[in-house]
């Protein structure tokens, strides 16, 4: 029988829709993961939390018994095409039937996880910024878990680098473990400088008059670009850590030694002012992006890039960077020492929320085991904060080898890449002030004066990270 | 046989003839309303309840802190400075694509051919994201590989190539350049939609009269268009006020803070630098500006009619 849609009818099943739908969306959200493994299931028996050896991915048998699968939720900020990760999530997973680590790649991830954490959902694991102004703000909100069990009954402690654990660590509280080791410094064009018959400078008059010659062959002598902002505060932790030195660089960032202090307005005036004034970066360097910058490197228009050894892997790619590329820490400033800052990239961080806890622990053991060192050196050339890795003992480029070699040799004795441990007020003052002396609108001494008001409003906000006890 | 009381059967009616009246057009606004509940009047009384404390985002708790928030507006002065940059945005921004798409569609109207081609080429950049029209711009704007200073290069106006971006007295100027270029297609269709309903009689009529050209599109077709124009004027108004992508995609605020807008520096307050309290009372000063000012000039031009 056919029955025709009435007006009523039309109006009446609309109305049941949209009221469906509202109440649906009303309704409480489902949480992130599935949550019908037990507690017993999420609590580790004791053949789980017995520490396994580091290099050993655990056995499924061992590590979880229960029988409903553990589903974790895994955001970092690799990328997608960064698959040697998947790869490393793949082995884990079969090696662990009850545990299925799903990893998603978040680029936004500054924006939406702290949203998404403190709705109650989110990721089980993230890779995330370890400073005060980004992992800090979790840790402080309590929406991470603390790690100081972890790190004891998984042998962190003895594994990886003190210095990486005490930048995760907030309030007297270890939440993460820092990986990408990194440090700053000057890549060159090697084919370039042997062309042109240079030589790696030893002091920064050396420096300054080796950018002349460039300028004098054409060529851009530094590939520094600022129209991301980002990339000044690296060049503003090389000069304030080889001028001001180590220690007054820490306690300036610890909010102990004033940023208008002499050193700091002469590590401003020297690379923002002089040596821009001079022609020694890309012409318009605001209005230049950091990939921009990079491809001038790449191509050999630029003769030197002072940036920091996340470049390592494409440097070191032909597909990349046809050149040879040779690296120099930046060289002594007036007779001082030369101080190169290191940090890390970011941290893994497990979200307090998590059903799977201990899995979430056993996926970061695996992950930052010496097994998987393997895969971050040579396919994703990043190095992890594990201690006593030989440079000899992988297939690396001799500039991998280099950075490996030189974190595992005195990583913790250089000095600070200032932006990952300062406040988020401290960094966009930063952002915005070195973009604005780049343009001659504000001096050195200007800028040096609104970081020491931005970190003064950061210490009255409690927000500043004590690095010197 | 069940009895019903006279009075329920009168109240019963009144129901009927209440629902048979108004039920189909409460129906049909019904949806809407949900949604317009739901997704704007909600999360508005939300972000006036921030904006009263010094939640950070993160934190479980919100501290209730009155007007503070308030309060610190009145000495930010990069929130002065932004408005500034908005106040130029609302002016360059709304005067320029008007003017443009005006002129345009005058022209056009007055019987230019291929009228579908034109119309199609001069909406085609609305169609087009923001992000999209960043992009297009930022590669316009490239110091170093952009086709505005090779054009500039090849007519011997080499002299003025430079980074337009990356220039505190260009940048915005260049912002505008590319929200106009973006917009202009927007007025020129309405306005487009408009003319055809102006009255030919009367331009005829100034004709005879003796009216030239400027004289009729003066007296005869804006007075003729003020109902289209006040809708335009207000939406740019408005769009001035929560200008984000564009600049947000091109110059994140800078150089320093040379094209920072109240919208991007609510976005770095709020975001950026974990101050979603004081976000959400800057995102309350863009809104009343954005409202006042679009009720004040829509009032004034009712008062002038």
């Amino acid at each position: 029988m056919n029955k025709r849609l009435t007006r009523r009818d039309f109006l009446l099943l609309s109305f049941t829709a949209v009221v469906g739908s509202v109440i649906s969306s009303c309704a409480p959200s489902a949480p992130a993961q599935p949550t019908e493994a037990p507690a017993a299931a999420t609590e580790a028996p004791a053949a789980a939390t017995e520490a396994p050896a580091a290099t050993e991915v655990p056995t499924a048998a061992a590590a979880t018994p229960a029988q409903e699968k553990a589903n974790i939720l895994f955001w970092d900020q690799f990328g997608e095409e960064a698959t040697a990760l998947d790869d490393m999530v793949g082995v884990f997973n079969n090696a662990h039937p009850n545990i299925v680590v799903k990893r998603e790649s978040q680029p936004n991830m500054r924006d939406i996880l702290k949203t998404a954490l403190s709705a109650g959902t989110g990721p089980d694991i993230m890779y995330y910024d370890t400073g005060p102004g980004f992992a800090g703000v979790l840790a402080t909100a309590d929406l991470l878990l603390p790690m100081d069990d972890a790190y004891a009954q998984y042998g962190w402690n003895d594994r990886f680098f003190g210095w990486t654990k005490s930048r995760c660590t907030f309030g007297g509280k270890v939440y993460g473990i820092g990986n990408e080791l990194e440090f700053l410094g000057a890549f060159y064009n090697k084919k370039i400088f042997q062309d042109q018959g240079w030589s790696e400078p030893t002091s920064h008059d050396e420096m300054l008059a080796l950018c002349e010659k460039a300028k004098a062959a054409k060529l851009v002598p530094i590939a520094f670009a600022d129209q991301d902002k980002w990339p000044a505060y690296h060049e503003f932790s090389i000069f304030s850590s080889n001028i001001a030195g180590r220690d007054k660089l820490a306690q300036a960032i610890s909010g102990k030694v004033p940023w208008n202090d002499d050193d700091f307005v002469s590590a401003i005036q020297m690379f923002f002012v002089d040596m821009n004034k001079a022609g020694y970066f890309i012409p318009d360097v605001n209005a230049v992006t950091y990939d921009d910058a990079n491809m001038m490197f790449y191509s050999g228009k630029a003769a030197m890039d002072i940036t920091g050894t996340w470049m390592v892997g494409n440097y070191t790619d032909p597909n990349t960077m046809a050149d040879p590329v040779g690296f120099f820490f930046y060289p002594s400033i007036g007779g001082k020492t030369v101080a190169p800052p290191a940090g890390l990239g970011s941290g893994y961080f497990v979200s307090k929320a998590t059903q799977h806890a201990e899995d979430c622990f056993q996926f970061l053991d695996y992950l930052m085991g010496k097994e998987a060192a393997k895969d971050w050196l040579e396919k994703l050339a990043k190095i992890p904060p594990i201690k006593g890795l030989k440079s000899s003992d992988y297939n690396l480029s001799d500039l991998m080898k280099f950075c490996l070699d030189a974190l595992q040799g005195g990583g913790e004795n250089m000095s600070y890449n200032i932006d990952v441990l300062t406040p988020d007020n401290f960094n966009t003052a930063m952002g915005d002030g070195f973009q604005e002396v780049l343009a001659g609108s504000k001096t050195a001494k200007q800028q040096a004066d609104d970081l020491e008001k931005a970190m003064e409003e950061a210490k009255a906000a409690g927000k500043v990270m004590d690095i010197t006890s | 046989m069940q009895m019903v009381s006279p009075v329920g059967r009168s109240s019963k009616t009144r129901i009927t003839e209440w629902v048979q009246h108004y039920g189909v057009g409460y129906a049909f606004i019904l949806p809407a309303l949900a949604v317009y509940l739901f997704f704007v009047a909600y999360p508005f009384a939300e972000s006036i309840y921030y904006s009263l404390t010094d939640w950070n985002g993160a934190q479980p708790v919100k501290h209730f802190v009155g007007l503070a928030n308030y309060a610190r507006l009145l000495s930010d002065h990069l929130l002065w400075q932004s408005l500034g940059h908005n106040l130029v945005w609302i002016i360059m921004g709304t005067i320029s694509p008007i003017a443009i798409g005006l002129f345009l569609g005058v022209l056009l109207w007055s019987g230019a051919r291929g009228m579908v081609v034109f119309r199609t080429v001069y909406f085609l950049p609305v169609i087009l994201a923001e992000v999209v029209v960043a992009i297009i711009w930022n590669w316009i704007y490239h110091p170093l590989m952009g086709a505005l200073n090779q054009l500039l290069r090849l007519i011997g106006l080499g002299s003025l190539a430079r980074g337009w971006l990356g220039n505190p007295t260009t940048a915005l100027p260049a912002l505008i350049v590319a929200a106009i270029w973006a917009y202009y297609g927007f007025c020129f269709v309405v306005i487009m939609a408009g003319l055809q309903n102006v009255s030919l009689e009367l331009v005829e009529a100034a004709t005879i009269d003796g009216a030239n050209a400027w004289q009729r599109f003066v007296h005869v077709i804006i007075p003729e268009l003020r109902h289209v124009l006040t809708m335009i004027t207000t939406l740019t108004m408005m769009g001035g006020f929560s200008v984000f992508g564009i600049v947000f995609v091109m110059t994140q605020g800078g150089p320093g803070t040379a094209t920072q807008v109240i919208a991007t520096y609510t976005y770095r307050k709020a975001f950026q630098e974990n101050s979603i309290g004081y976000g959400a009372a800057l995102s309350m000063v863009m809104t009343v500006l954005s409202l006042v000012s679009s009720y004040v000039f829509i009032r004034l031009r009712e008062r002038g009619e």
